[in-house]
């Protein structure tokens, strides 16, 4: 493989900018059919309560409805991300479980309508006692929100390796300390949005922001009682979904159902509101930590117990009582573990996977080393160094790491930073802190885990690329035709592509799973690939050339460094196609996991072929009277193997690093009411960082050049929105001399630790 | 969230907008900029049978003008427009903190208005919500119930806030409303036109309209604006101080401090700087009367605006002292001091 | 339903002349989304705050989602689509697609609303300026960072351009 490359590593503009800057991209609300109706969508406006009755006869009179759905009009069987956590009912039959969860949905022929009948269902409701935190979600009497689930604990995920018992007996340092955070959420600018058409075939095809349309499909497939190959997920742009738009909602499925009995289009709006409600939002946890260290500051044993917060159904509990856990798994040496995670059902809305995995528990590991590392007198860099993940090792839970330069960003970052010069001699309020973490490459998805690509071409030498990967807004679309321009020497504009559309393409994991790269990519490159060996078998023949001589570039097929002894591709499609031999290339590829592993019950084995690295460095000041953080700076490192496209990298991490850290640690979070009312669902309360709270951001590659990812490119982005959030802890408590345990940042919980601080010191000195 | 049914006029002339607002009464609403109408209304919390836009008042109402030893701003002066005038700037250094404190750029170019700021309503996280939020809770004070949900079973009135940058600033400035009926125009002292009372906050009466802020030119003084959120724009304040000094031979000759987000009105503190008429303003007199603030403000302050109370409580000192700073400073430059 | 009596609403959009029905309770961005099918000018939020739904009423900004479209009767209004003719980029356009300032593309038409006005103003903003004028605007996906250098680059060869 040439270590040149014409395309791969270039600062190119993405192909679908063009369209989103001219405002013609087409989003899901932006859809619009002959004939198609509104839907609307009533809910309950109890945190936990019984459905007694739902009388829905004045909406069905109302002129201008045309369908009204409630849990009655379905088959009532509940829905799971996995078979063993179905435990939601798409439209519940018996009772709701948190404020806001759907309870009937109308479709009529304008909004206006959809809304008034909304307000004509009457529903009888019995309010039952609710849990509104994980703690009265445990304690003995609590009332159960699925019956099957005592204590209301949804998901236990244990794994113990290595002897702790003997790591702290062997610890010469052993520190124990609790890390907390409420809800954080996604706050995608585009509110959800779904619209369903029924086909003159028995189809169904539906468009909704997403972020796996195979496993929607597959879900909707299911509810809906239809076959896979009628319910037709279908592409349209998508405003960001940072996790929170990958397991089936009851949405879709209304949408869907509404659209069957009508038979005509539907469509479904979410206010700001519902998507802050009605969709995911990140878990609140609960994290205790215990870490042995030895005298140079080696990590011997450390003891985890994580309580998350995971609102009223399961979705991908299982996955993301985990993920915090293995992330850091994958990113330290841990000679002795154990992690006790527990999900915990609550009457509020539904914990999601969420971009940052765990601001509490990243942010807890990373600050509890600075700790460590205080006491033993060592600079905390020094201890991540000695600590951190190198390649060739395996995790503790048994997954061989191939390809790593974690120890490469922390230095890079820290040469950028200036870590040497800043770090403990910084003036007074200001501070300097360290993050490192490491994300999977995707995760065992059993038959879902691969996927597959075909490259067709037309007489006149262009093509079009089908691949089931769909594109959230990081740029996936122009990552496929990134890759298949380079292996066939076509410019990005020779290339249709046809995507994300389950009709027309062949499963792909989804890009929740960080893998479209790893794997989408890679069955992109092998269709590629496949393509060119077919030209170059032609061409070979016409040339009187070998095969192994032969160079796809400028839209020319040539023997290398002869670029006069060659034709144009579009010459080689013809010759092919007079041979009756359509040059159509495949490729799929899916990942080395171990199929075996499970979340909860089997977490041993390979968990993804290869794993990204990330390390940030943050430097802020505290304003010591209103306890105001400030991001002076953020230096932001990852080794996602080769950047296949510097320009939309950085865009990944500098988002990143704001999603995951300057709004994540410092001003995100939910607050409730004390019945379960969300107080700040909306971005006035919801405080995402704006253009003036950001910093200046610098971006630091590093590349390892992995040895399956194509072209070496591993995930990229959720390495650097991880460790943001726990540089800007770390950096914060150096910045005043103490440690906040909560997050985030705010400036009450900063004053509070200032105070403590004050008063430790008072008392140390009387 | 759609808006509810209602009409709309757009009138012409001030004569025809005012004879329209005296026929409808309370069943008509004044539509200046639209930011706090229009999202309240999609809330369901404005109700109104007719919409009186005042799009075609607004080069006749905008503007700025010294006018005896005032600066009379009009009413749909937008806050860019008056936050950025040179006689704001020069003059009242902290009106112009307060304006550009407002919202964000592309918000404050026309639909921000100054007379729209001064007549936002109060505002609770209990209250400016959807109407799906509120379903089910018992109407609170606010909306003609029985209740205030944040003060508890305690609260026997509506504790909404003020959280308008430039009622805060205006009424330290001792600024007056010019309100016009069909009868004919009277002013109003901010300190009156802000009744206090979360349920109904201005003193306008159903058939007025603010036509002007006058606002009182003095020399030898200073004023500063200090608000405290935790964005750098769009944030109402979650605590804010608006001070206004005047030395004459450096010593307070006059001194207004007022609070805002933690009353229905913007809350004005006397006797928390008596103490410093008289004397020179020196860093440690201000830092008494920002303690004395944060005491006297303390019962107001109850957990209604999705941000920490106790946090909100001990900012009362700080935004005051640095409001007072720079009042302070700006005010001995202004007399030569 | 109260019936409501639909009044005429005539405007410029993007320089052509429209004239159509509207409710007094409709607002423009759902003229503009719902009857006049240009939907690049989103609803990100329905209250005013993020941004998305900005466009150009007679040369300033206004929250389409908090304007009456009544309000904006007999006035030039410019929407992301108006931006450049046909086929024809803006000079904040093409800054947007070459400096990466894209991603989810939702926040984009606000986005460049706000670029366009200020760019129009031609005040030789530095970067502070650039993000307070942007700073009414949510993107959750860039961390403003390519925008900021998107705006400031265009206004850099705007001033060339006049030099």
């Amino acid at each position: 493989m040439p270590e040149s490359f014409r395309l791969i590593g270039k600062r190119l503009p993405r192909i679908d900018s063009e369209a989103k800057a001219r405002g013609r991209a087409v989003f899901a609300a932006d859809l619009r059919f002959p004939r198609m109706l509104h839907a609307k969508v009533l809910r309950s406006p109890y945190a936990h309560a019984r459905i007694k009755r739902i009388d829905t006869s004045a909406a069905r009179r109302l002129p201008g409805v045309k369908a009204v759905i409630t849990g009655a009009d379905t088959a009532g069987v509940k829905w799971g991300v996995f078979r063993y956590t179905r435990d939601q009912q798409l439209l519940p039959t018996d009772k709701v479980r948190y404020l806001g969860e759907e309870v009937a949905a109308v479709a009529a022929e304008t909004p206006e309508i959809a809304q008034e009948a909304i307000s004509l269902i009457k529903v009888d409701y019995e309010p039952l006692p609710a849990v509104l935190d994980i703690w009265s979600a445990m304690a003995p009497d609590a009332p159960l929100l699925h019956e099957d689930h005592p204590g209301n604990v949804n998901v236990h995920v244990a794994i113990e390796v290595g002897d702790l018992e003997q790591g702290f007996r062997d610890s010469y340092l052993v520190r124990e300390d609790t890390f907390t955070a409420p809800e954080d959420s996604y706050f995608m600018t585009e509110p959800y949005a779904a619209v369903a058409r029924p086909g003159m075939d028995g189809s169904l095809e539906v468009w909704m922001p997403n972020a796996a349309p195979h496993q929607k499909a597959k879900a909707l497939a299911n509810a809906l009682q239809m076959p896979l190959h009628k319910v037709i997920v279908r592409k349209c742009y998508i405003g960001g979904a940072f996790g929170g738009r990958s397991d089936v909602f009851p949405a879709e499925f209304m949408v869907c159902l509404l659209a069957l009995r009508t038979d005509r289009p539907v469509r479904l709006v979410y206010t700001r509101e519902e998507n802050s409600l009605a969709t995911r939002k990140g878990h609140g946890m609960y994290v205790t930590i215990k870490t042995g260290v030895d005298r140079q500051g080696h990590v011997l044993a450390r003891d985890i117990t994580c309580y998350l917060d995971g609102g009223a159904y399961s979705s991908t509990g299982p996955i993301a009582t985990s993920v915090p856990f293995l992330c850091h798994e994958q990113c330290y040496r841990l000679p002795a573990v154990r992690f006790n995670g527990y999900r915990i059902y609550t009457n509020k809305p539904i914990g999601g996977m969420y971009r940052v995995h765990g601001r509490a528990f990243a942010s807890g590991i990373d600050l509890q080393l600075d700790l460590l590392a205080q006491e033993l007198g060592l600079d905390p860099l020094e201890m991540r160094l000695r600590n951190a993940r190198r390649p060739g090792e395996t995790t503790p839970t048994g997954s061989y790491v191939q390809s790593c330069g974690l120890r490469e960003c922390i230095r890079a970052a820290a040469d950028k930073a200036g870590w040497k010069d800043k770090y403990g001699k910084l003036p007074p309020w200001r501070g300097i802190g360290l993050g490192t973490n490491s994300v999977q490459t995707g995760f065992p998805l059993g038959i879902r885990g691969g996927s597959a690509a075909t490259i067709k071409f037309n007489e006149d030498g262009g093509a079009t690329l089908i691949s089931g990967v769909v594109d959230n807004g990081q740029g996936n679309d122009n990552m496929l035709v990134q890759i298949a321009a380079e292996v066939l020497g076509l410019e990005p504009g020779d290339i249709q592509l046809v995507s994300a559309d389950t009709e027309a393409t062949s499963n792909d994991p989804g890009a929740y799973s960080m893998q479209s790269t790893f794997t989408g990519g890679q069955a992109v490159k092998l269709a590629a690939e496949d393509a060119r060996r077919q030209l170059f078998e032609v061409a070979a023949e016409e040339l009187e050339a070998h095969l192994d001589d032969l160079v796809a570039a400028e839209r020319k097929i040539f023997v290398a460094g002869a670029p006069d002894h060659g034709l144009p591709i579009h010459k080689v499609i013809r010759l092919a196609l007079l041979k009756g031999k359509a040059v159509v290339g495949r490729g799929s590829f899916a990942p080395k996991v171990d199929h075996r592993r499970e979340w909860m019950k089997n977490p041993q084995g390979q968990l993804s072929e290869t794993f990204s690295f990330g390390a940030t460095i943050a430097e802020v000041e505290v304003d010591p009277q209103t306890g105001r953080v400030r991001v002076l700076n953020l230096v932001l490192s990852q080794d996602c193997g080769r950047v296949l496209n510097p320009l939309v990298v950085e865009g990944q991490w500098e988002g990143g690093a704001t999603m995951g850290g300057t709004g994540g640690m410092i001003t995100e979070e939910h607050l409730w009411s004390a019945d379960g009312r969300c107080l700040n669902p909306t971005f006035l309360d919801y405080r995402v960082p704006l253009a003036v709270d950001v910093p200046p951001m610098q971006c630091v590659f590093v590349d390892t050049v992995d040895p399956t990812g194509p072209f070496g490119a591993k995930e990229a982005g959720m390495s650097v929105a991880m460790s943001a959030a726990q540089a800007i802890a770390a950096a914060v408590a150096d910045a005043i001399g103490w440690p906040v345990f909560e997050y985030p940042l705010t400036p009450d919980r900063v004053l509070k630790a200032i105070r403590e601080k004050q008063e430790h010191e008072r008392k140390a000195s009387a | 969230m759609s808006l509810p049914s209602f009409s709309y006029l757009a009138p012409t002339s001030l004569d025809e907008a005012l004879a329209a607002k005296a026929r409808l009464g309370e069943a008509g609403r004044w539509l200046a900029g639209g930011t706090d109408l229009v999202v309240r209304a999609k809330q369901g919390l404005a109700p109104c049978r007719t919409v009186i836009s005042l799009r075609h008042l607004a080069r006749e109402l905008s503007g700025l003008r010294p006018e005896d030893h005032e600066l009379v701003i009009g009413a749909m002066t937008p806050l860019k427009e008056a936050g950025q005038h040179p006689l704001v700037r020069e003059h009242l250094p902290g009106l112009a903190e307060a304006l550009a404190a407002i919202g964000a750029e592309t918000l404050q170019q026309r639909v921000g208005t100054v007379g729209g700021n001064l007549a936002a309503d109060t505002r609770c996280v209990y209250y400016n919500q959807s109407p799906f939020w509120r379903t089910g809770m018992a109407p609170c004070f606010k909306l003609g119930g029985e209740v205030c949900h944040p003060g508890g079973a305690a609260a026997e009135r509506c504790r909404s806030v003020c959280q308008s940058d430039g009622a805060v600033m205006l009424t330290a400035l001792e600024a007056e409303v010019e309100l016009a009926g069909p009868e004919g125009t009277r002013r109003l002292g901010l300190e009156e036109f802000y009744t206090g009372k979360g349920e109904a906050p201005l003193a306008l009466e159903p058939h007025e309209l603010i036509t002007a802020v006058r606002v009182p030119l003095r020399s030898g003084e200073g004023s500063a604006y200090h608000k405290l959120a935790w964005r750098g724009a769009i944030d109402y304040p979650l605590v804010s101080a608006a001070a206004v000094v005047a030395l004459e031979a450096g010593r307070v000759s006059r001194v207004r401090v007022v609070l805002g987000a933690v009353f229905a009105a913007p809350l004005m503190l006397k006797d928390a700087v008596a103490p410093m008429l008289g004397a020179e303003p020196e860093p440690e007199a201000i830092r008494a009367a920002a303690r004395r603030a944060g005491s006297h403000a303390e019962p107001f302050i109850i957990d209604n605006l999705a941000a920490p109370t106790a946090w909100r409580r001990q900012m009362v000192p700080v935004v005051v002292e640095r409001a007072l700073s720079r009042a302070v400073a700006r005010a001995r430059e202004a007399s030569g001091a | 339903m109260p019936e409501q009596e639909r009044m005429v609403f005539r405007a410029e959009i993007n320089g052509d002349e429209v004239e159509i029905l509207v409710r007094p309770n409709q607002t423009l961005l759902e003229v503009l989304r719902d009857e006049l099918d240009l939907t690049g000018t989103k609803e990100g939020c329905g209250e005013g705050v993020c941004g998305a739904c900005t466009v150009l009423v007679d040369g300033r900004p206004r929250r389409a989602c908090l304007t009456l479209a009544l309000e904006a009767d007999g006035s030039r209004v410019l929407t992301v689509e108006g931006l450049a003719p046909g086929r024809e980029l803006s000079p904040e356009q093409r800054a947007f697609i070459e400096h990466g300032a894209i991603q989810c593309g939702f926040c984009t038409p606000g986005m460049l609303i706000a670029a366009h006005d200020l760019l129009r103003r031609g005040t030789h903003p530095d970067e502070a300026a650039v993000r307070r004028q942007i700073a009414g605007h949510v993107c959750r996906c860039t961390g403003y960072a390519k925008i900021v250098e998107a705006i400031a680059a265009a206004a850099r060869d705007q001033e060339a351009d006049h030099a």
